[in-house]
């Protein structure tokens, strides 16, 4: 895979916090990239530094092979759909679509072409003379796509693409944009707070919190292998443990003793990362806890338990062996699964 | 850019404005220092008019406000369609000329004029009054003509309280009175000295009618500084005027900042 | 909620209040007695009068000289003005400084500048009384432009600037049109302030060409006549017609 887009110790304060903090990450070609992180973890920052309308204090932004750090956002050939979607509100579909390609100063039927072809490939073939207001949130947006689409920059940016939308055209504009960029070719890169998002539609996604980058993964390997508790922590559900761990069994901190064989130094504190799934109620389990919480999820119900550890303890069960609240319960994993999480 | 051009230009203009009221005051066609002007201003004359300026603006102020509350009040009950005619009904007058609209008054009032026709056409009375040139007329005059200005930022005020506060209180037990005076009133105030400022700073400055409706037998602030600058051409007084004018307008406004602040609890 | 009520009288007490004193001289202006009081019948012949009498005529081509050159010096500058104060700079002293003149008493500011202009030796006519209805009238159209601004989506200028145009083609094809309401707004109401300003106009203008309201003044210092009541109702419906015209424009175009 080549390398489209390089940034390299990137910094970024204002007013002397730290928005972007020696943030280094690569983009390759025609992938999809998610962005992900909460509110105030920088990925708007960057996100904006990228399209032109942040200066960096520190560091390189190479885009195919060139320093764009110094180019203007209206010469850089990346795009930008906007979080609020930002249609000129004055001005038909047609003409907010067209809008790049005249400043290009493209043949009146070149743009033409372009412009009503691409309508029709979002779905809205037949709405190019509506004026913005008079159109749904999702077709909106389609309309914000196809604007930035159609310059054929070598990166869209997507700003919480999928943020002001209802959950089930979320869903839907989920397979879309994934559908897109495959057929359009042009590299993704999504920035968003929702990881479910960024987990369904990315072939990549880097874990920002508080300026910095916390892991770049693959959603398979970010899901089973966090780098570090707050990126265990915001991906998916689970539950982490501290313990010591001594001749392969993990001593917890409300004094169980369980087995653990998983690769680490004898001696060791760690943290250890369960998934809900990891864990099963059994009458032999070794831990005993009362059931504070049920939480139906479709095919089966996630409880919540309080074990007397430093957190509640989160396991999946089946929906015929769903637990009343305060019953007793026991529960136990086995010893080889699990992932060791350092603390960063 | 052109922006920041633009937004120079007018505070150098206010700026210079004023900067020559500053030097005008400290001499006369000579540019020389002296404060003789300022004790002319202290003299019991000029003070009285001062106070007079004061005391009818005040008057027409807290008319304009016994009547213009309950004027906004009504018009944030109003169906919201009828709510924008209503606004427009009560400015509209405001957009129209001044001096026409002063002038109307003085058709009104004169000894021909129609009011006393109709009371003596009705027989309430036998000699015609004498409405006109009374500081009365005056405090008619200014009222008339800055009423809209009262009534504005009072239904801007009304009409952001959320609804559901006075629900909540008449909920918890208060009447309806009892609500209005313990959550509307206190939440309007902000929007009713911005409506009071409103009113009382064009009336203290305003000189067409005291000259119109009060015949010159009435003076005002403003008919001072006019005579000042246009007939006796002593221009330095005249701006000593003007400045105390000012100088009570700024605290004024500081004041009604304050006040609102309070209220508002540095909301 | 509760219905109007009670208060319902007041305000169509006020509105009679405001408005009586006006119908009564659009009333009398058809009255064709010489004498203002007393109805003798009705008759148009004071209009008629109005526009054979030279000073009225002149004083109507100054206000109309003055009034367009301020509607379009003032909507330029005003709009420029809100888009500084309300984009570029977040001090709200200099927020106040700049929406100032509308709020100081006129009389202050008819005296301020004519003291700017005597002190540069600027001679005093109609390019003064422009010039000072320009400023006044700025803060207006400004106060109306940055309300507008505040609505609109900041991201609009972003987005245009992302797609490739300049910052000045942004500021004519996506700038000036999504403020085209209060531009018309603005205008229209500088127009009519303009028109109808006498306090400043009376300090700054030169003897030789008076504005209509100066006309008016002194027309009405020799007391009531026939022909003022003609004149007076001219103005006003005139006034009122660009104001109601003013708030239909803006209402139109909050739709969009």
């Amino acid at each position: 895979m080549t390398v489209l887009l390089d940034i390299h110790n990137v910094s970024k304060a204002f007013d002397q916090l730290a928005a972007l903090d020696n943030v280094s990450l690569q983009i390759h070609t025609n992938e999809f990239f998610a962005i992900l992180g909460p509110s105030g973890s920088g990925k708007t920052t960057l996100l904006r530094a990228l399209a032109g309308f942040e200066s960096l204090d520190s560091g390189q932004i190479v885009l195919d092979g060139q320093d764009v750090a110094d180019v203007p956002p209206n010469e850089r050939p990346v795009n930008l759909m906007f979080q609020s979607y930002a249609l000129f509100p004055h001005m038909t579909v047609f003409d907010n679509v067209a809008y790049g390609l005249r400043r290009e100063k493209r043949p009146q039927g070149e743009i033409v072409e372009r412009v009503t072809s691409l309508l029709a490939t979002v779905g809205l073939g037949d709405m190019a003379t509506r004026r913005t207001h008079q159109l749904s949130g999702g077709q909106k947006q389609r309309v914000a796509l196809a604007r930035a689409i159609v310059k054929r920059p070598k990166i869209l940016l997507l700003d919480e693409p999928l943020s002001a939308l209802d959950r089930k055209v979320r869903e839907d504009m989920q397979l879309e944009l994934k559908r897109l960029q495959h057929e359009v070719g042009i590299t993704f890169v999504v920035v968003t707070h929702d990881q479910e998002e960024a987990m369904s539609m990315a072939d990549r996604i880097a874990v920002m919190d508080q300026g910095r980058v916390e892991q770049v993964a693959t959603p398979v390997e970010l899901y089973k292998n966090p780098g570090n508790p707050f990126v265990a922590n915001f991906i998916g559900t689970s539950t982490l443990l501290r313990g010591h761990l001594s001749s392969g069994r993990l001593h917890l901190t409300n004094g169980v003793k369980v087995p653990c064989s998983l690769p680490s130094e004898d001696g060791a504190e760690i943290w250890l990362m369960l998934r809900p799934e990891d864990i099963s109620q059994t009458p032999a389990g070794a831990i005993t806890g009362t059931v504070i919480s049920t939480n139906f999820y479709g095919p089966n119900c996630l409880v919540v338990a309080e074990c007397g550890l430093e957190t509640p303890v989160k396991y999946l069960v089946g929906n015929s062996e769903v637990p009343r609240v305060g019953d007793a319960t026991k529960i136990s994993w086995a010893g080889d699964t699990g992932v060791v999480v350092r603390a960063s | 850019m052109g922006y920041v051009i633009a937004f120079m230009v007018l505070p150098i203009a206010i700026i210079a404005t004023y900067s020559f009221f500053q030097r005008g005051q400290y001499g006369g066609i000579v540019y020389s220092l002296t404060l003789d002007n300022f004790a002319r201003a202290l003299d019991s004359l000029y003070v009285g008019i001062l106070g007079t300026s004061v005391a009818l603006s005040s008057t027409v102020t807290l008319l304009a406000l016994l009547i213009g509350f309950p004027t906004a009040l009504a018009i944030t009950k109003l169906q919201p369609q009828h709510q924008n005619i209503a606004l427009v009904l009560v400015i509209l007058p405001f957009w129209t000329n001044f001096l026409i609209r002063t002038y109307a008054w003085i058709v009104l009032l004169s000894s021909e004029g129609l009011l006393n026709q109709g009371l003596l056409g009705l027989g309430i009375i036998s000699d015609p009054l004498a409405l006109l040139y009374t500081p009365g007329a005056v405090v008619m005059g200014l009222l008339y003509a800055y009423l809209p200005l009262m009534v504005l930022p009072i239904y801007a005020a009304l009409s952001r309280i959320d609804p559901s506060l006075r629900e909540a209180a008449i909920d918890l037990g208060a009447s309806r009175f009892t609500a209005l005076r313990q959550v509307v009133f206190p939440l309007a105030i902000p929007g009713t000295l911005v409506g009071c400022v409103f009113v009382f700073v064009p009336s203290v400055g305003n000189f067409i009618v005291p000259e119109l409706l009060g015949g010159g037998k009435t003076v005002m602030v403003g008919n001072l500084i006019r005579d000042q600058f246009l007939k006796a051409r002593d221009w330095p007084f005249g701006s000593v005027l003007a400045m105390a004018m000012v100088v009570m307008l700024v605290l004024l406004f500081a004041l009604q900042a304050r006040i609102t602040k309070r209220v508002l609890g540095q909301g | 909620m509760t219905g109007v009520g009670k208060l319902g009288w007041v305000l169509a007490a006020v509105c009679f209040f405001l408005y009586a004193p006006i119908a009564i001289v659009i009333v009398m202006s058809f009255n064709a007695s010489k004498i203002p009081f007393q109805w003798t019948g009705f008759s148009t012949r004071w209009y008629s009068e109005l526009f054979a009498n030279a000073s009225v005529l002149e004083g109507l081509r100054n206000s109309l000289i003055v009034g367009v050159s301020t509607m379009i010096l003032s909507v330029v500058l005003g709009v420029l003005l809100a888009i500084g104060i309300t984009r570029h700079s977040t001090s709200s002293a200099v927020q106040a400084l700049a929406l100032a003149p509308a709020i100081i008493p006129d009389l202050a500011l008819a005296i301020g500048l004519l003291a700017l202009f005597s002190a540069i030796s600027f001679p005093l006519g109609l390019t003064t009384v422009i010039l000072s209805h320009t400023i006044f009238c700025m803060a207006f159209v400004a106060a109306i432009a940055r309300g507008r601004i505040l609505q609109i989506d900041p991201a609009l200028e972003e987005a245009a600037l992302d797609l490739g145009d300049t910052p000045r083609g942004v500021f004519f094809r996506v700038t000036v049109p999504s403020l085209m309401p209060a531009i018309i707004a603005g205008a229209l109401l500088a127009f009519t302030l303009s028109f109808d300003e006498f306090v400043i106009t009376f300090f700054t203008n030169g003897p030789s060409t008076p504005t209509l309201p100066i006309v008016i003044y002194s027309m009405v210092r020799f007391g009531v006549t026939p022909e003022i009541n003609a004149l007076a109702s001219l103005v006003l419906l005139f006034s009122v017609a660009i104001v109601l015209i003013s708030q239909r424009s803006v209402k139109l175009s909050q739709s969009i």
